[in-house]
């Protein structure tokens, strides 16, 4: 049921979307390239947290005992 | 009008280098293009961060902001729209987790505040848990000059100075988002539900 509905949710949305920017021009490279490097740099300061396989370990343990 | 129907028609522009990418257009008293961004920060857990900003062009070096003065004060639009490109993202990555982790001291609160008013559809979707690090993050204050009705007013912005974490961090606690608490999470986690 969540299941359906959810994907029902989405295929709206990508038919709305697709409506919506059809014959708009695509992103160029340098515009796909710059959020490729804002990407990064949003994901660099958590990758520090993930050092070690011990703290892998750890977060893997805390974020399973909060769900 | 259900939260998640207020989302702005995304675009879902393809993976470049692992990186998913959305586009969207936020629409007021002007059109701003913006960008919602999922990359990966784990492959062991399948941790990925979103991240999104304004796509902007300056003498033609295009950047993606995500401090920007420039907004259609349209919040609830904009988040909605974040949360439709996670949940697109969750389609095809049904065992991953997202996180979300804002910039700036106002949007950090403006967020937390913006998931936990709206916490019962989100959950109808996903599991979400609110994450705490062992550093506390310093912030920097920032002069900006914002043009609002025409005339120039300056305003400070209280971003993370996140190079005083550039030696390390730790993550202290993850446990169950809650509302009441919010002032405690220096992160927030996005899994979709197990029985989706």
């Amino acid at each position: 049921m969540g299941a359906k509905q959810l994907r029902d949710l989405v295929e709206k949305q990508i038919e709305k979307s697709t409506n919506f920017w059809a014959g708009r021009p695509k992103m160029t490279i340098q515009e796909l390239e710059a959020v490729e490097k804002f990407a990064k740099e949003k994901g660099k300061l958590f990758e520090k947290v993930f050092d070690s396989p011990e703290k892998i370990e750890r977060i893997n343990k805390m974020q399973n005992s909060a769900l | 009008m259900d939260f998640l129907d207020k989302a702005y028609n995304y675009n879902f522009e393809g993976i470049t280098n692992e990186v998913y990418q959305f586009r969207f257009i936020s629409v007021g008293i002007q059109e701003i293009t913006k960008i919602v961004s999922i990359s990966p920060i784990n492959k062991k857990l399948n941790w990925y961060s979103v991240g999104f900003g304004n796509l902007e062009n300056h003498e033609s070096i295009i950047t993606v902001n995500d401090l920007a003065e420039i907004n259609n004060n349209d919040y609830d639009e904009v988040l909605a729209t974040v949360f439709m490109c996670i949940l697109h993202f969750f389609i095809s990555n049904p065992d991953h987790t997202i996180l979300f982790f804002g910039n700036t001291l106002h949007k950090h609160r403006l967020y937390k505040q913006k998931i936990s008013s709206n916490i019962i559809i989100l959950r109808q979707y996903l599991e979400i848990s609110g994450g705490k690090t062992e550093e506390q993050i310093k912030l920097l204050e920032k002069k900006q000059t914002i043009t609002r009705k025409g005339k120039e007013r300056q305003r400070t912005i209280r971003e993370k100075d996140l190079t005083s974490l550039s030696n390390s961090i730790e993550i202290k606690s993850i446990e169950k988002y809650n509302a009441a608490k919010t002032s405690d999470y220096q992160f927030v986690l996005f899994k979709l539900k197990k029985d989706l």
